[in-house]
């Protein structure tokens, strides 16, 4: 447990200084915060053009793709301003051998590196998420109930603990591997399954997805969520979640058992 | 005699820029784990859609040459891309470019070789193993070597095209130091103009007209659709498309020497 605080402590010390340096550079923070927002919105440009050009996707209407869309951009751009910076961070480190220093700290090694992966940047994302949602929601007449109100929360907490371990599986292969060239690349390819709708797949592929490697998660179940099927059993999912979570520390100890920094 | 001398730095340049590239073979290699599980997304995605459609064509493209226009668009960028903006920005705040302009080839001649071999690194260990690869994943039934002949015709000046703009957003540095945030509104201007994030059909035809007019199809829409072999295509519109991308190569050529003569004013390296 006082890891634990101490990590989050180390958080939002980490979190605050990096605000304070982006705001040193307040015009490019301006820049890039707006080129996240047109960025991001560009996915569902894309989608309204794919819906309005073809009959869309099976058993969604436009709206309803639309809060997929701003499930994911709220959910990516969240994740993001949290963790952002975790992939840069820990390849630097084990490149120019400072994954060292940390070793030495003493609070866990892991709990430090997920710690220093703040990044304001992504505000634009969050927003035009939340605005998409905002929309949707009121365009599909949705009301909120208490009981719908907290799966979506949990729904939501269960992709950032996802997201939190895919960040954590990341960086074990980083310090096993060091040659980082395209690794976060392969993790890009690989969450692209979580970027449509379930039921566009195979049953095979949608299983994988939910319960193997649950990226999912992460927008599927939010948006089925607010939709209404709260019979998606909830705390199985967030179980699942937390289950990736402990395999992911599980791989991360095992990675750091064998490094071995420069000296061989 | 002294063109001689150029051509031989050039290529002498060339070379060693392919040296270095040759050491990260494994890096370009990774590639071809990526590229497939972008296919077999691709490919459930746009299966269930053609499924949902009822119809075997949208806009013109089967199935097949839907998910070979994603293909494509990364064998596109395999062969054309290149991070001259991004080098001139470092080397403009390191000081780095003082040792270029000292060199006896022009700075844009330098990022020149190094895009080619860049490049060439690109073909070897990512497009001719790729398209090999995918090719026995999913057949490209509708590709003949006529149709890929003109695709790498077509992709030649697609380089130079990508090169030239690159150039020119590199020259912003001189004034700005450091151009990340002009270089990820001119990735999003690429993606998104140039088809490839979604193919330019998909636009209502008032984008689509306006879009004729700008350089960015011409990176990307125009040499897939030769790679696709689409109805549309033939030996007029090939020609048609190479004039028009020479003449961008001219126009941005004459654009990117006018920025840059007139940024190096601009430039300020300490020591």
């Amino acid at each position: 447990m006082k890891s634990i605080i101490k990590i989050f402590r180390y958080f939002i010390k980490y979190s605050k200084l990096t605000i304070a340096r982006q705001m040193q550079y307040r015009l490019n923070f301006f820049l890039s915060t707006t080129i996240a927002l047109v960025g991001t919105s560009i996915g569902p440009l894309i989608q309204l053009l794919i819906v309005t050009n073809t009959r869309g996707y099976p058993g969604w209407t436009l709206e309803q793709v639309f809060l997929f869309q701003g499930i994911l951009l709220f959910t990516s751009g969240f994740s993001n301003m949290l963790f952002g910076n975790v992939k840069n961070h820990i390849i630097g480190l084990v490149r120019k051998g400072d994954l060292d220093v940390l070793l030495l700290k003493p609070i866990p090694t892991i709990g430090t590196i997920i710690s220093s992966g703040f990044n304001l940047e992504q505000l634009g994302s969050i927003f035009a998420g939340l605005w998409l949602i905002i929309w949707a929601s009121l365009k599909l007449n949705i009301v909120l109930s208490p009981l719908m109100l907290i799966a979506f929360f949990i729904a939501i907490l269960s992709g950032i603990i996802i997201h939190m371990a895919i960040n954590i599986i990341f960086s074990a292969i980083a310090v096993k591997i060091v040659f980082t060239g395209r690794l976060a690349e392969i993790f890009h390819a690989i969450s692209g399954f979580a970027n449509y709708p379930l039921e566009l797949f195979p049953k095979a592929v949608q299983i994988v997805f939910l319960f193997l490697i649950p990226f999912a998660v992460m927008v599927y179940i939010p948006t089925r969520v607010l939709l209404g099927h709260i019979s998606i059993n909830i705390i199985t999912i967030f179980a699942v979640s937390i289950m990736f979570f402990l395999i992911s520390l599980l791989i991360w100890i095992k990675s750091i058992r064998k490094y071995s920094s420069a000296g061989g | 005699m002294l063109k001689n001398k150029k051509v031989r730095i050039f290529k002498k340049l060339i070379a060693m820029h392919f040296q270095i590239f040759l050491n990260y073979k494994w890096g370009f290699l990774i590639t071809l784990f990526i590229v497939p599980i972008y296919m077999l997304v691709d490919f459930l995605v746009f299966k269930a859609i053609y499924s949902h459609n009822g119809n075997n064509i949208i806009l013109g493209y089967n199935l097949k040459q839907m998910v070979w226009y994603f293909i494509c668009v990364r064998f596109t960028y395999q062969l054309i891309w290149n991070f001259t903006d991004q080098s001139l920005s470092n080397k403009i705040i390191s000081g780095d470019l003082l040792i270029d302009l000292l060199k006896p080839v022009s700075v844009s001649t330098i990022e020149l070789t190094h895009a080619i071999s860049l490049r060439l690194a690109g073909v070897l260990f990512e497009f001719i193993p790729g398209l090999i690869l995918y090719s026995l994943i999913y057949f490209p039934d509708f590709l003949t070597p006529l149709s890929l002949l003109r695709f790498l015709s077509v992709i030649l000046f697609s380089f130079l095209l990508y090169f030239k703009l690159n150039y020119l957003v590199g020259t912003l540095a001189f004034y700005t130091k450091n151009n990340s945030s002009f270089i990820a509104i001119k990735n999003i201007i690429f993606g998104f103009c140039g088809g490839a994030l979604i193919p330019l059909d998909f636009l209502p035809q008032v984008a689509q007209k306006v879009l004729h007019y700008l350089p960015f199809e011409y990176i990307f829409y125009w040499p897939i659709q030769f790679f696709l072999n689409r109805e549309l295509v033939n030996l007029d519109l090939w020609l048609k498309t190479i004039f028009i991308q020479f003449l961008w190569v001219i126009i941005l050529s004459i654009a990117s020497r006018l920025s840059y003569n007139s940024a190096l004013k601009h430039f300020c390296a300490v020591g």
